[in-house]
């Protein structure tokens, strides 16, 4: 399967080779490759002769060199380089016309990109050279759903269901799709079907009210409603569906409540959509990346506090200003532990760090750990004095 | 359901317009910016209204015409609006002298209604500046009166509205504000604004949004502006651009609904005693039923499902459906789209102009949208949508379900505003649309021309009431017929930017009488006809008693 050969390819070379081991020639700006990636159009990129890839098994290695390249496109796709994944994509298949892992991933870099049609047009075609990875496809039925071409997202989940009945993603879509196209007793069976394989789903256990809802049966929708926010309680929808559930049944009290947070959550749903918009393209900028963490904070998703804080200090591990924007975070967050253990890193990574020091004393004496707080102001004392020195 | 030829093979539906812009208007040009569209000044385009001036009962054209940044930063004026005069058979030529309007700052969209209670139409023209007024001398001409009008501000007016809101007998005025826009002060092309990772010019995000105004008309030929008083205010004001009047909790006031770009739409729900309510949130019309907030632009607005209270339909911009909300109980509105057939296939575009209208006269009402979007660089790979746009026809195959059509040609274009109205007098409705940097279009609705006549009945019906709200706006009119009824208001806001003839029209199908129509007037009287005439324009005076 292309899942297979994606994580085989990655495991066995990502960590030896870098860009510029991908055959293209070193002296061709990357940057300058990424935005000729960007701006072109996927159709364009050259066919294969007809069958060529018909006896393509995505279970055996491809040759070293392929293999290198997908590895290296890839490794950017996790890194969210979405722009080099893409210029190393297009550079292999200049080479290998429609190798079908190529086009597969280069699809998943349009979507992540947003760029829906550029995903239809590569994994019809991934679809086309290598039939028998129908079941890998469930992207093509989310391009679909996007364009807003609901019979056709309905009929590509359907395919892929056909080959992987407990895909539950693609399952989710035809529930969806088929809600698009009106048929909502049995995009709420479906629903039903994705909650009974994974009762956690949030987004499912959301659409599952709004059917509810929309199908009139309103103190099922608000049930339903109510668990989905506290599945995903950052999710603006939820908070609204509670809100317009209440009204109509008419708990206006309730509904107030449910709005003044849905109100603060929209608000900054619709900035993080912004500032991912951003990171698309610019995937290390740190002012969007600062900002993300601000706005995850303001609404006290510490989950996801914590996964935006660590993309943003591996982007420079020693930075002190990043660690203790991080350990701020944690504080302005309350909590004690992710604050802790931010502490401790600010401590082990930034040691030679004044500014490191000082804060770490606030910090210390904030949670009164006062033998951490002596030994922080004593050490920022030292590495004061030092400078001071250096200076004189 | 629109009229289908016969036919043995299956063929592809036609367009149910033809464009006629060369034979009836000639080439009528606006100007909005230049074609880099390197401000958000530049992109809302022109506005039009389809109204009867001179009083012949023939649909004559206003066209607001705009500018250009060079010419305004050197304080020169913006080109003038101007008035084509319809010769009753959908044929337009350019007004005489009289009736010549001076070029303003940046003209925008317009509104129609008899502020001084003459009973003639007088032109209200919003535009990048304080609003003007041209008041019409009895069918002869305009003279402006915008100088005393009172129309304070100097806000970016997008639509406007006449309405009696405080049920004086008076039009008053609400004004629809876009933002902030100082030349100088607006990031300039490059500034760091981006869409889908394309540089493209700033707003509406991260621009300041402007109040709406409200002016009442204090009958001595003045308006004063009473937002505050009328609590006609946001905290937090979205970016207006489409605004449509309605009477949405059927409490005999008059409401209004306004479409704003990128922040939640506004309910203005009137309270009886002069002031207003927002409640958008609370009627479930400010969001999608996704709760997101969405660029709101045209509306449409009737009572589309046959429930006796008014649907609205909201264009909306690109990978955003345009949003059906359906009036419910208790005053509520289900955002709908979907269900319908409305949404999936708007997703691709910006649409602007709208409305919800019988077009094929079979008794049910069907859309239109006419899309383009907002960014030249729409072209660019990778966006899924483009600068030029196809128009939409929306088919209601008299169940509430919709399928989509080419409007006319099926060229794509940059369309903006559009008015509708029975232009040649033939009985179906007929649409002009602001094209971006390009010709106005006239499309002829060729229903009639095709389509038995006694398949395709209608009636027109104008009010004439006893107050000086002469055209008895806000009025309703509920006409029954074998095999249907229907409800409407009568208003002459047309959503983005855009005005039309204060008069109500029914498609009637193969019904050659209407039974029984009820006019419920402004004043809360009641006056009730048998038996009607169809395939005619009725004028109905209001009764003493």
């Amino acid at each position: 399967m292309i899942a297979t050969c994606a994580v085989w390819c990655v495991l066995a070379f990502a960590p030896t080779i870098g860009f510029a081991q991908d055959g293209a020639s070193p002296k061709l700006d990357v940057r300058a490759r990424v935005e000729q990636a960007l701006q072109r159009d996927p159709s364009t990129l050259p066919n294969a002769a007809a069958g060529k890839w018909a006896d393509w098994d995505a279970t055996k290695p491809l040759g070293d060199t392929l293999v290198r390249a997908l590895a290296a496109g890839i490794g950017a796709y996790q890194r969210g380089e979405l722009g080099l994944a893409l210029a190393q994509f297009h550079g292999l298949l200049e080479v290998e016309p429609d190798l079908p892992p190529a086009l597969y991933h280069a699809g998943l870099c349009y979507f992540r990109l947003r760029r829906y049609k550029d995903c239809a047009t590569l994994i019809e075609r991934f679809e086309a050279a290598a039939p028998r990875e129908i079941g890998a496809t469930r992207v093509l039925g989310h391009s679909y759903y996007s364009l807003g071409r609901y019979g056709d997202a309905r009929a590509q989940y359907e395919q892929v269901l056909a080959a992987v009945p407990d895909d539950v993603e693609a399952r989710r879509g035809l529930a969806l799709s088929m809600m698009r196209l009106g048929q909502l007793d049995e995009a709420l069976a479906e629903l039903e079907n994705v909650l009974a394989r994974k009762p956690e789903h949030a987004d499912a256990q959301t659409w599952k009210a709004q059917l509810l809802f929309d199908l009139g049966r309103s103190e099922e929708a608000l049930a339903a409603a109510l668990r989905a926010r506290e599945l995903g309680p950052f999710e603006p929808k939820s908070w609204y569906l509670v809100s317009q559930i209440q009204l109509d049944l008419g708990h206006d009290a309730d509904a107030e409540a449910a709005r003044a947070r849905f109100e603060v959550l929209s608000r900054a749903a619709s900035e993080i959509r912004s500032l991912e918009a951003l990171l698309l393209t610019d995937p290390h900028a740190l002012g969007p990346q600062h900002r993300l963490v601000e706005v995850h904070v303001s609404i006290g998703d510490a989950k996801t506090v914590r996964e935006r804080l660590a993309r943003l200090v591996s982007e420079a591990p020693k930075a002190v200003e990043l660690r203790i924007f991080a350990l701020d975070a944690w504080v302005a967050l309350g909590d004690e532990e992710g604050a802790r253990n931010a502490a401790l890193e600010l401590e082990r990574e930034c040691a030679d760090e004044a500014a490191a020091w000082q804060r770490l004393e606030s910090f210390w004496a904030s949670v009164r750990d006062r033998v951490r707080q002596v030994q922080a102001s004593e050490r920022y004392l030292r590495l004061k004095g030092g400078v001071k020195d250096a200076r004189e | 359901m629109l009229f289908h030829l016969q036919d043995t093979a299956p063929k592809p539906p036609e367009p149910l317009f033809v464009e006629r812009a060369a034979e009836t208007l000639g080439s009528v040009l606006t100007t909005c910016g230049t074609r880099a569209k390197d401000y958000i000044l530049e992109v809302d385009g022109g506005g039009l209204a389809l109204a009867d001036f001179d009083g012949d009962a023939a649909l004559d054209l206003v066209v607001v015409d705009g500018s250009t940044i060079e010419r305004a930063s050197k304080g020169e004026p913006g080109f003038p609006p101007r008035l084509f005069l319809n010769d009753g058979h959908g044929k337009f030529r350019p007004a005489g002298e009289t009736w010549t309007m001076t070029g303003g700052r940046w003209g925008m969209g317009c509104a129609v209604g008899d502020v001084d209670g003459d009973g003639w139409l007088d032109l209200a023209v919003t535009q990048w500046g304080p609003t003007r007024l041209f008041l019409n001398q009895k069918g002869q001409g305009f003279v402006e009166a915008t100088a005393t009008a009172g129309l304070v501000g100097d806000s970016w007016g997008t639509s406007a509205a006449f309405l009696d809101y405080d049920r004086d007998g008076r039009l008053d005025l609400a004004v629809v504000n876009y933002l902030e826009f100082v030349i100088g002060k607006i990031p300039p092309p490059g500034g760091g604004c981006s869409w889908k990772g394309v540089p493209v010019m700033c707003g509406p995000e991260g621009l300041v949004g402007q109040q709406d105004q409200l002016f009442r008309n204090l009958g001595d030929g003045k308006f004063a502006d009473v937002s505050a008083a009328a609590k006609f205010q946001m905290e937090q004001p979205g970016y207006g651009l489409g605004a449509t009047t309605l009477d949405y909790d059927g409490d005999g006031d008059v409401d209004l609904f306004v479409g704003n770009d990128s922040t939640p739409n506004n309910l203005w729900e009137n309270q009886g005693d002069g002031t207003f309510r927002e409640v958008a949130f609370l009627r479930g019309c400010g969001h999608d039923s996704n709760g997101r907030e969405q660029a709101s632009m045209g509306i449409g607005c009737a009572d589309v499902d046959g429930d006796g209270r008014e649907d609205l339909m909201v264009t909306t911009f690109s990978g955003e459906n345009n949003s059906l909300f359906l009036s419910k109980r208790d005053k509520l509105f289900r955002e709908s789209s979907f269900s319908v057939g409305l949404g999936g296939p708007s997703m691709p575009f910006l649409g602007w102009g709208t409305a919800l209208a019988d077009l094929d006269l079979d008794g049910d009402l069907d859309s239109f949208v006419f899309n383009g979007h907002v960014y030249p660089q729409a072209d660019n790979p990778g966006t899924d949508t483009t600068y030029a746009q196809v128009d939409q026809v929306y088919e209601n195959n008299g169940k509430l379900k919709f399928t989509m059509r080419p409007l006319s040609d099926g060229k794509p274009r940059v369309s903006r505003a559009s008015t509708i109205g029975d232009l040649d007098g033939d009985g179906d409705l007929d649409l002009v649309a602001i094209q971006l940097d390009g010709e106005v279009r006239v499309l002829v609705n060729t229903t009639r021309e095709r389509a038995p006549k006694e398949q395709t009945h209608w009636l027109a019906v104008e009010l004439r009431a006893k107050d000086a709200n002469r055209f008895a706006l806000g009025a309703e009119v509920l006409a029954e017929w074998e095999g249907g009824r229907r409800g409407a208001e009568v208003r002459t806001s047309g959503g983005y930017q855009a005005a039309i003839q204060p008069r109500v029209h029914f498609g009637l199908g193969s019904a050659g009488l209407v039974k029984r129509l009820v006019v419920r007037w402004p004043s809360g009287k009641e006056q009730s006809l048998s038996d009607v005439a169809v395939d005619r324009l009725l004028v109905i005076e209001e009764a003493l008693q």
